[in-house]
């Protein structure tokens, strides 16, 4: 037997390649919590349970023990002779190095900052102060604080009673004498929460805390414009790609909750350094001129951000612990800042219709502009509003569509990553495909399984019911049952067949169900007539990239006579930019998610009806090359 | 005109299976006969789906469909009811509300001739045992995708003990992430991937118990 090798303590070193880095852990931990010790987002889709297979990594090294039994279910019998083994199931006992795959490591996705902006009033709820006080004299021996707010209620006209925190009145005073009794200092209401050098302008963070993907934007306060945008993806993958892994872990207990918080409080810090770095000039500004966040999310993902009880999003009737808006001290929520900001996190409408939603709806006008709107945001999880503004309308729904959407549970498929196929066209001259960064393809991500699966009905390789047709060119017999070759072994990436399974088709059959049941139920409920909407805003990553022609093509959008179809990009994030700096937005959201009702399809008594037919393909195909209004931001 | 029955059903051609039905029943066609030939289309579909021909979408459809012929035969059926094969009880367990799934089961159990009392979901362990109590069932499903149904399942388990009807009742358990292990935690008496499975596990049960 090997003796491991290991030193006294009895920590072990691990090198991960490509990118180099090392960390030291200790003897028996997984590949995939070292990985995590050393702040790699390694995929796990499954929350490193085995299942999924999507966290395949090569080890090398000895003593490694061997393959556990989900290990030799997830991978082929050479891929384990070549040493791949699954980061969660394969435990190290001694040195080694790690190597992983461009389709393990979670962080090159392409993520989407940009949404359509409607234009907003500037108002923020932080303003600034540029104070010029007379120095204490034996004469005029008012203390600091007092001689500060004596300042800003000449300045305002009032009598304000301010207050601040004892650090606030530390800093302030310090500064004063340094600065002469020249300085900056930031109100909220009647608290004074910051100050720094004179003449510095308030800046602020919005951020929209995703399930894959956070993202953060820094604006001036004042002009609105936006200075800086960036996004990491969301930390806590490594706890389970889906949200439901997350609440279970968290519901383990207050260190599990603190936790999975901590990613994401730790993610935002991060992303507030990375905002102020990427300014032209740097130097000009400073964490001291951060004085508000306002943050968007799903109800789960803000939850665990705030560290809310998120046990009663586990099981019916589902309940979140709050709705409504938030205020919260930024260090509360582990965000370390110079002064004393607050973070707002907007209101959200139910468990499973979170403040991203309330922020989208926002940031499209859904709830005050003049017609009959649709909102969808398709994700893992899929909501839709309906706005019908002249009746005083707003109807919201959520469905779980499932991951196909996101290439999950998808054969071939795979994240939007370099190599991933997101167009598909058919024409004369047979397939061809589009793959992001234009690489060689290695599978598809959402919008090219979408395009597939139209691809396939429109060619007649597939029937209405979604069965593949034998005699049709490109459908053969697979391993566990019928496939569709896209790609042959000699074009693809990695010297292998990319295919669209029956089994995948049906995957997307069910997803593309979800969404238009979901949708149909609240036009029914509604008494809305498809001629009658003038608007369909598509929100979110996937709503961006998905084409159009074929979403309507396979059913998984209405196809409406009248109506334009918007891909908004990221709505959430934009409205958490307009509620950053503007007091008036986040009362409207206030007003949209009290607006809002909350339709729970599954007790509608015709919904499970409207799912089966749904997972058809629809005959009344538009026309090939129809004219349908688009527009795309 | 059966025959084309049964394969309407079997190929899901939802308008064709109900124009067949209503054209026998006016020519005069017996309801039970036509329900025997609907449930011999179903077993058809199950089979496919065993074959890895049909998927779930597939039984979804069959599953609308067999319900839009219960509801076309209803009213001639009262007085000319089969024998039912046996009785289960179904339900969704409580703090869970999926239902497609648990419909299925339910649909392929109607469609195999059993007598199958519905409770619908987020179902509390009191109301299944009552609900055995009155049918006098020997077989419950009980079902559930989420972890924390888990705990229901137990619970309800639990329940049935503390009535007394363990002994007299064969307990399966189905969902999304429901496996041996679940079962085993659970302490059902077996679990099922799909409807097909539910169906084999409760005709084997119901055949056993009527031989004794």
């Amino acid at each position: 037997m090997h003796r491991h090798e290991m030193n006294a303590s009895g920590s072990i070193k691990i090198v991960f390649q490509p990118i180099g880095t090392r960390v030291e852990v200790s003897a028996g931990s997984t590949v995939l919590e070292a990985g995590r010790e050393a702040g790699l987002i390694l995929a796990a889709n499954c929350g490193g349970n085995g299942l999924c297979g999507r966290c395949r990594v090569t080890v090398l090294g000895e003593n490694i023990p061997a393959p556990t039994g989900a290990e030799c279910r997830a991978l082929s019998k050479e891929e384990i002779e070549t040493g791949q083994r699954l980061a969660c199931r394969a435990h190290l006992n001694g040195n080694a190095a790690v190597h992983i795959p461009r389709t393990t490591l979670g962080n090159q996705q392409r993520l989407q900052l940009d949404g359509r902006t409607r234009s907003v009033r500037v108002d923020a709820c932080v303003r600034r102060h540029d104070i010029d006080a007379f120095a204490p004299t034996l004469e005029d021996s008012v203390s600091d604080f007092e001689r500060i707010t004596q300042v800003l209620n000449s300045e305002l006209g009032g009598n304000t009673n301010w207050h601040a925190t004892t650090r606030l009145i530390r800093d302030l005073s310090r500064l004063a004498r340094e600065s002469n009794w020249k300085l900056t200092v930031f109100t909220r209401g009647d608290e004074l929460i910051g100050c720094c050098e004179a003449g510095k302008r308030p800046l602020g963070v919005a951020v929209d805390i995703g399930c894959t993907k956070i993202a953060a934007y820094l604006l001036d306060l004042e002009t609105g414009d936006q200075l800086a945008a960036c996004g990491i993806p969301n930390p806590q993958i490594t706890y389970g790609e889906d949200l439901i892994s997350r609440l279970v872990y968290a519901r383990k207990g207050r260190k599990q909750a603190q936790e999975l918080a901590r990613c994401v409080q730790t993610g935002i810090s991060k992303l507030i350094r990375e905002l102020l770095d990427t300014l032209a000039d740097p130097a000009s500004a400073g964490s001291d001129q951060v004085v508000d966040l306002c943050v968007v999310g799903n109800t789960a993902m803000t939850h665990l951000f705030l560290e809310l009880p998120a046990d009663g999003l586990l099981a019916a009737p589902f309940i979140a612990a709050t709705t409504s808006a938030v205020d919260v001290r930024a260090g509360e929520v582990g965000i370390d800042l110079p002064n004393d900001v607050y973070v707002h996190v907007l209101p959200a409408i139910g468990a499973f219709v979170g403040a991203d939603h309330v922020a989208m709806i926002l940031a499209n006008g859904l709830h005050s502009c003049g017609h009959v709107s649709l909102g969808i945001d398709i994700g893992t999880n899929t909501e839709i509003a309906l706005s019908k503004p002249g009746h005083g309308l707003l109807l919201t729904a959520s469905c779980p569509a499932g991951p196909a959407f996101e290439g999950g549970h998808i054969r071939h498929g795979m994240r939007a990553a370099p190599g991933a196929i997101e167009k598909i066209k058919f024409t004369a001259d047979g397939l061809s495909v589009k793959t992001i960064d234009d690489q060689a393809p290695v599978g598809l991500c959402g919008s090219g399984v979408i395009d597939a699966v139209a691809m396939l009905w429109q060619t007649g390789a597939v029937d209405y019911r979604g069965h593949l047709q034998p005699d049709v060119a490109g459908v053969r017999q697979g391993v566990s049952g019928k496939e569709y070759l896209l790609v042959e072994a000699k074009d693809s990436g990695h010297g292998k067949d990319i295919v669209i399974t029956q089994q995948d088709i049906s995957e997307v059959q069910l997803a593309k169900a979800a969404v238009a049941a979901s949708v149909r139920t609240l036009l029914t409920l509604s008494n809305t007539k498809d001629d009658e909407i003038d608007e369909l805003v598509l929100a979110g990553a996937f709503g961006t990239y998905l084409d159009v022609e074929s979403s309507i093509a396979i059913g998984l959008l209405p196809n409406l006579p009248n109506a334009s179809y918007l891909q908004a990009g990221n709505a959430a994030g934009t409205g958490a930019k307009m509620a950053l700096v503007s007091s008036g937005m986040r009362e409207q959201a206030s007003h949209i998610s009290r607006l809002a009702v909350r339709i729970d399809l599954i007790q509608q008594k015709n919904f499970n009806r409207e799912l089966a037919l749904a997972t058809r393909f629809p005959k009344n195909q538009p026309e090939c090359g129809s004219e349908k209004e688009k527009q795309t931001c | 005109m059966l025959e084309q029955l049964i394969k309407a059903l079997a190929e899901l051609e939802e308008d064709q299976v109900l124009e067949i039905v209503r054209k026998e029943l006016a020519g005069g066609t017996e309801a039970l006969s036509i329900l025997q030939a609907c449930q011999q289309g179903m077993t058809e579909v199950g089979d496919r789906f065993e074959k890895n021909e049909y998927f779930v979408s597939d039984l979804m459809m069959s599953g609308e469909i067999f319900k839009q012929v219960g509801e076309l035969l209803e009213p001639w059926l009262q007085s000319a009811t089969q024998a039912s094969a046996g009785a289960v009880v179904v339900g969704t367990v409580q703090g869970d509300i999926h239902d497609i799934g648990k419909d299925i089961v339910v649909n392929m159990l109607k469609s195999a001739n059993l007598d199958v009392t519905d409770l619908g979901v987020d179902v509390p362990p009191a109301q299944f045992v009552d609900a055995l109590k009155e049918t006098n069932a020997s077989v419950l499903g009980m079902s559930g995708l989420l972890t924390l149904a888990f705990d229901s399942m137990k619970e309800t388990v639990k329940l049935i003990e503390e009535a007394g009807l363990r002994d007299k009742v064969r307990i399966m358990i189905g969902g999304g992430p429901v496996d041996g292990g679940v079962c085993k935690v659970v302490g059902a008496d077996d679990w099922g991937a799909d409807a097909q499975a539910a169906v084999r596990l409760a005709k084997t049960w119901l055949e056993v118990g009527a031989q004794t």
